[in-house]
């Protein structure tokens, strides 16, 4: 209960005296006058009863939407179980603890955790995840350079612009070079990277599926990239490896992505989870934590942190990353939806999700306002082209509750009139189908 | 410990053998044995080139990552491969 006691004026008084400050204006006199509001003109305190009513009052203006949009955001199924057992106290914290072998259980959960992503992956080691899917695409990126000795890096068009910014942020500030490979109807171009990839690239970053929510098909990408001894960086949400080839069969040298879609509920802006896996040969170059499993002096089995000469608190200014923590709770959240959900429940899942965004895919293209613009295999996203009015499209679904589709002209102005919808398995029949009907009654 | 004569020293104890024009670069035994059991290294390529007293190349042991500097100037003609599969190699025979 202590921790929450303020100070009384005794106490204050007491410790100023005790470094010899005469008062709380000589203790912060370092600090600019211009940053010192102490008279923030705040309004008064409320009571708790006044303090919820507050906040119910400025909930109700929220309108909760069914969502028909993804761009890296899915609506998926969340077993409620997995919230209760991730808000055990002994769970409820965000880091790896400092003294890391002292929480067995911690360090257990990250294991698997682990263990999970490299199945996913088909790739030999995962780190213990990292801040979400962009930021790891990003430290993909360091890593491909750090290991080639060399600042530039090739993405190509079709990642999610969202990732591309944060991986141009990125590299800006270390000085690195973003150069982009250009797209050939929906799909990174093989030729655009043949006759861009040389020995001065680190690597490749592509997504699949991509921006459009087209499946890529990577087939001679890793022959390309690998002459020129660069890193083939492959950005994928990892709940559609539960169908697709994995990035270690498409020869991936770093897997990464957002892991968000692996149970974790939409809120606003987050929290997300990124995963990173390699192979073996780079393992040493991987930014992160990394839980191993070994033997206590007893030949017990036991959980520690390893492989941490590459991290800062030992390699201090020549550490690949800066990064020193993870996404711990929601590392914690996807192995439980993992573990309920099971290797078939996972399957199930996406399988639904796939065969709902054909459903609804396929409803569209029978009216006259759609075309299909690209001819390739899609997952649980789709990108048409639409004659509408794309913002009253957008309004009218908001006004009957409905979250609708990503105008794409919102990243890029060529791209008048694409719009990409997601449908996962909790969208139902009735739902997709009264979601068409008011798309219907649009000219 | 070994300290064999032929060999030039630097500071931060790579050693340095020139014969026929090209130069053997290695650690000491001090040095292998200071680190305790190495498990890593990480070697440059061939054709790389390297600039004295730069790093050049990192060592990890299960005590401590440190990098190695370059303790002449040149160009990488052949690096010892089987170091990266059996970096052991090290503490055995530096």
């Amino acid at each position: 209960m202590h921790k929450y006691m303020p100070h009384t004026h005794e106490d204050v008084k007491a410790m100023l005296e005790k470094i010899g400050v005469k008062d709380l204006d000589a203790l912060f006199a370092e600090i600019p006058k211009e940053l010192m509001h102490r008279d923030m003109d705040l309004p008064r305190s409320m009571s708790e009863l006044e303090l919820y009513d507050h906040f119910d009052k400025l909930t109700s203006q929220n309108k909760p939407l069914i969502p028909f949009m993804g761009a890296g955001a899915y609506d998926h199924y969340t077993p409620s179980v997995i919230r209760h057992l991730i808000e055990r106290q002994e769970f409820l914290t965000a880091y790896t603890p400092y003294q890391p072998e002292i929480s067995q259980g911690t360090l257990q959960y990250i294991f698997e955790y682990q263990s999970m992503i490299t199945q996913l992956t088909g790739m030999d080691v995962s780190n213990a995840s990292m801040y979400d899917g962009a930021t790891a695409t990003a430290e993909a990126m360091f890593m491909a350079c750090g290991q080639r000795r060399t600042d530039k890096i090739l993405v190509s068009k079709t990642v999610n612009p969202n990732v591309i910014d944060v991986v141009k942020t990125y590299a800006k500030y270390r000085g690195l070079e973003v150069v982009m490979i250009e797209e050939d109807a929906g799909q990174t171009s093989l030729a655009s990277l043949q006759s861009l990839m040389c020995k001065d690239y680190a690597g490749v970053i592509v997504q699949s599926p991509n921006v459009y929510g087209i499946i890529e098909d990577y087939t001679g990408f890793s022959e390309v990239i690998s002459e020129h001894k660069g890193l083939f960086i492959i950005n994928q949400d990892p709940s559609t490896l539960t169908h697709l080839k994995t990035p270690a069969s498409w020869g991936a040298d770093i897997a990464v992505g957002e892991a968000q879609s692996l149970g974790v509920p939409l809120s606003y802006g987050g929290p997300y989870i990124g995963y990173m896996a390699t192979t073996k040969k780079y393992m040493r170059k991987m930014p992160g934590r990394i839980c191993g499993v070994t033997k206590d002096k007893d030949g017990k089995r036991a959980f520690v942190l390893t492989l941490q000469a590459r991290e800062q608190h030992i390699r201090r200014d020549k550490a690949n990353s800066n990064i020193c923590s993870n996404q711990s709770l929601l590392a914690l959240f996807v192995t439980i939806y993992m573990s309920i959900m099971g290797k078939k429940g996972v399957y199930e899942a996406q399988k639904i999700s796939f065969n709902h965004a054909h459903y609804l895919e396929e409803k569209l293209l029978e009216l006259p306002t759609f075309e299909r613009i690209f001819d390739r295999p899609f997952f649980k996203e789709f990108t048409l082209k639409t004659s509408l009015d794309v913002k009253l499209l957008n309004e009218t679904l908001k006004d009957k509750g409905y979250l609708g589709p990503l105008p794409l002209v919102t990243f890029d102005q060529s791209k008048q009139g694409l719009v990409t919808f997601a449908v996962t398995e909790k969208r139902t029949k009735a739902q997709i189908d009264d979601f068409v009907h008011i798309i219907g009654g649009l000219k | 410990m070994k300290i064999p004569k032929d060999l030039y020293y630097s500071e931060s104890h790579e050693w340095v053998k020139v014969e026929d024009g090209i130069a053997y670069i290695g650690i000491t035994d001090y040095a292998q044995d200071s680190l305790g059991e190495i498990v890593f290294i990480e070697l440059p390529e061939e054709n790389d080139q390297i600039t004295q007293f730069t790093e050049f190349a990192a060592i990890e042991s299960v005590k401590a990552a440190s990098d190695l500097n370059a303790p002449v100037s040149g160009v990488i003609v052949a690096v010892n491969e089987e170091l990266e599969d059996n970096p052991e190699l090290l503490n055995e025979d530096p």
